[in-house]
């Protein structure tokens, strides 16, 4: 059992007193009970998350300045713009759209009460319990019936604060039937402070929905996000969920998706890129309970220094999810002998009639290709670079928004050079580098 | 002039010798056939040329233009003119051919001081030297050498060694696997690429290719030394008698 620090027990038992709608006051009670009795439950409880879990964060992170100047220069890239301030304000940038219902998740529990908390479930890990007991607000995405979002929508995390902070934030998103939504979304760090982001996502995709959901940390050395998304979907319903995990002291990934429904199908992707002393894991759980579904991921990392990664794919199919297809690929690339890369298949199936396959690999870059190119006279360092643009491109060429593939490329490109991504004016400008005054103008 | 000069040299890997003392002078201009039965360290001659670091040259001296090949690195020597054709060419899955030879041309590019080469020129090159090997237009298109026929990956080689246009070309076994046609279509390449400033070495065990690109000398690698040169003749005879009457 691990013991999580004292001000984070103190800040539970704060939020379950407050003035709040009865649905959230009962979640935190539960939660803050699972978290008394079960203590502090997670998968990998690696030196380098626990080291972040004992770090003294302040929790109650009130007053934000929401004036943030926010200005994305994705060329050929104008989507919906959603800033949400440490985890509690909103604030639009004025191209709303009244199709779809964007709220502050604190307003809307009426709305959310069948569906707040059903995908997860929080004696299962401490930080989905932490998260429920603590959130202090997140987006409410509302899609309607038969609406197609032409825009996709872009969800930015501001996080500001003049000293080390943990945030809470919870986000529920529901598409209706038949209606499309490309989702994009990224934290950003406005100050030189440590920060411990738990973010918990629960997505509702109804019949016939389609869903692209593009998640880009990219957060300091000294800070720590850990992702849990919930999604379950109905039948005929397509979701693509592209990870891409550029830089952070220690991430953790964790991806639950439930088919639902017949003829569904869903795509996780991801890419990890871990130096120094980072940790970055993911744990995907796809589990197959209606029939003729289609599952696949692939995940892609490359890890240098002394990082370490692990990656846990699981893959269930239930007795009656005949006619699943089910695949999952994990492949690592170590940069250096001291760089450790985990890879754990879970195949459970008990359908017969499934096509089901799983490939990992840990290892190096090939020796044989490095010479090949070194004899064209490409030089080591350029032959190098080049064989691991190419090992992660295989998961790029999935994004199917092209201002973002081109951006994530680049980026990676230059993350593999030792360079920082730092991307003037763009919100996905997210590494510790020293903040421009320019954002701080409106101060 | 003396491109190569090649002097007593004694390599070895993991301490096991395998060159014991090879001596061979190639001339601007020159084609040189090295044959030999398996084993007698041909393809090493090849990889140590070329730079690759796991053998350990014990003695001797290699002098390329004049010199120290010793003192320069794999991707140095490709750039001062050194071209390798592999007896296995190395699939790079998620690098395009366009990608690769760009590189490749811009590097050696920057190593004279020239400027990057324009995306136009570089098609146009393209074009010219794929013509040249009868190459599918839709292989450049694709990675290097990923999910190409043997005959095609040899293709490819010669395809990279008219874009490079090497002083020096290593042709390693380029003949095997070959169907008639395919050495035909190599063959041709390579003689069309033939100058007074040029230079091969090609390697092989069979006669067959030296009919199509003929050498100006053979020789004959045995137990890691040459121990017979002679005209194009020679390789008749090898053919024909084997290498035993030359071993002692």
């Amino acid at each position: 059992m691990f013991e999580i620090n004292k001000n984070i027990t103190g800040f539970i038992e704060d939020m379950t007193y407050r003035e709040q709608p009865y649905l959230f006051r009962m979640k935190r009670m539960e939660a803050a009970n699972s978290l008394r009795q079960n203590g502090f439950v997670f998968q990998n409880q690696s030196p380098v998350s626990v080291k972040f879990l004992k770090k003294k964060f302040a929790l109650d992170v009130e007053n934000a300045n929401t004036d943030i100047g926010f200005n994305c220069t994705l060329e050929n890239f104008s989507p919906l713009v959603y800033c949400l301030v440490n985890g509690r304000n909103i604030v639009d940038y004025g191209k709303s759209d009244n199709k779809i219902i964007v709220e502050n998740i604190m307003n809307v529990a009426d709305k959310v009460n069948e569906l707040f908390g059903s995908l997860c479930d929080i004696d299962e890990n401490g930080f989905y319990a932490l998260n429920t007991a603590a959130f202090t607000g997140g987006f409410y995405i509302e899609v309607p019936d038969d609406t197609v979002m032409e825009l996709p929508l872009q969800l930015v995390s501001v996080f500001n604060s003049d000293c080390d902070s943990m945030f809470n934030v919870r986000n529920l998103i529901v598409l209706g039937k038949n209606s499309q939504l490309k989702l994009i979304q990224c934290d950003d760090t406005f100050s030189d402070h440590d920060f411990f982001v738990n973010n918990l996502t629960e997505i509702f995709v109804r019949e016939d929905a389609h869903l692209d959901y593009y998640k880009l940390h990219n957060i300091s050395n000294d800070s720590a996000a850990v992702n849990s998304v919930f999604i379950e979907q109905e039948s005929h319903s397509v979701v693509k969920t592209f990870n891409m995990e550029l830089n952070a002291g220690y991430l953790s990934g964790n991806q639950n998706v439930v088919l639902g429904g017949d003829f569904a199908e869903t795509y996780a992707y991801g890419i990890y890129l871990a130096d120094r002393e980072q940790e970055m894991d993911n744990y995907v759980n796809v589990e197959h309970i209606g029939t003729d579904c289609v599952s696949q991921q692939i995940f892609k990392g490359i890890i240098d220094d002394s990082a370490r990664s692990m990656f846990t794919g699981k893959i269930i199919v239930h007795r009656d999810s005949q006619r699943t297809e089910a695949s999952q690929v994990d492949k690592n690339i170590l940069l250096t002998s001291k760089a450790k890369a985990y890879a754990k298949p879970y195949l459970e199936i008990y359908a017969d009639d499934v096509k089901c396959s799983h490939g990992a690999t840990v290892g190096q870059l090939d020796e044989e290709a490095l010479f090949y190119m070194q004899q064209r006279g490409i030089s080591y360092e350029n032959a190098r670079k080049l064989l691991l643009n190419a090992f992660v491109a295989e998961v790029i060429d999935k994004i199917n928004i092209e201002p973002i593939k081109m951006r994530v490329s680049d980026m990676v490109k230059k993350r593999l050079m030792g360079e920082l991504t730092v991307c003037d004016n763009c919100v996905l400008r997210c590494s510790n580098a020293k903040r421009q005054t320019k954002y701080f103008d409106n101060i | 002039m003396k491109l190569l000069e090649i002097k007593n040299l004694w390599v070895s890997i993991n301490g096991k010798q395998i060159l014991k003392g090879l001596s061979l002078d190639i001339n601007a201009g020159e084609v040189h056939a090295v044959m030999g039965p398996n084993g007698t360290g041909k393809s090493t001659l090849a990889s140590v040329i070329a730079g690759r670091s796991i053998f350990n040259i014990d003695e001797g001296e290699l002098i390329y233009k004049g010199k120290d090949l010793t003192k320069l690195s794999v991707d140095e020597r490709a750039k001062e003119g050194i071209f390798l054709s592999f007896q296995y060419p190395v699939e790079i899955p998620g690098v395009s051919m366009v990608n690769f030879m760009r590189n490749a041309i811009d590097e050696k590019r920057k190593y004279f001081g020239q400027d990057p080469i324009s995306m136009h020129e570089f098609i146009n090159l393209m074009e010219e030297k794929k013509r040249l090997v009868e190459m599918k237009d839709t292989l450049t298109q694709r990675s290097v050498n990923e999910g190409f026929s043997g005959g095609e990956k040899k293709k490819n080689e010669i395809f990279q060694m008219a874009m490079l246009e090497p002083q020096l070309s290593i042709l390693d076994e380029t003949d095997s696997g070959l169907d008639i046609d395919a050495l035909r279509i190599v063959s041709n390449g390579v003689n069309k690429l033939r100058t007074p400033d040029n230079s091969f070495i090609v390697i092989t065990h069979y006669q067959r290719l030296l009919n199509y690109i003929v050498p100006d000398v053979v020789h004959v690698l045995y137990d890691g030394k040459i121990i017979k040169s002679g005209s194009k003749e020679l390789a008749m005879e090898l053919e024909k008698d084997g290498y035993e009457q030359f071993i002692k």
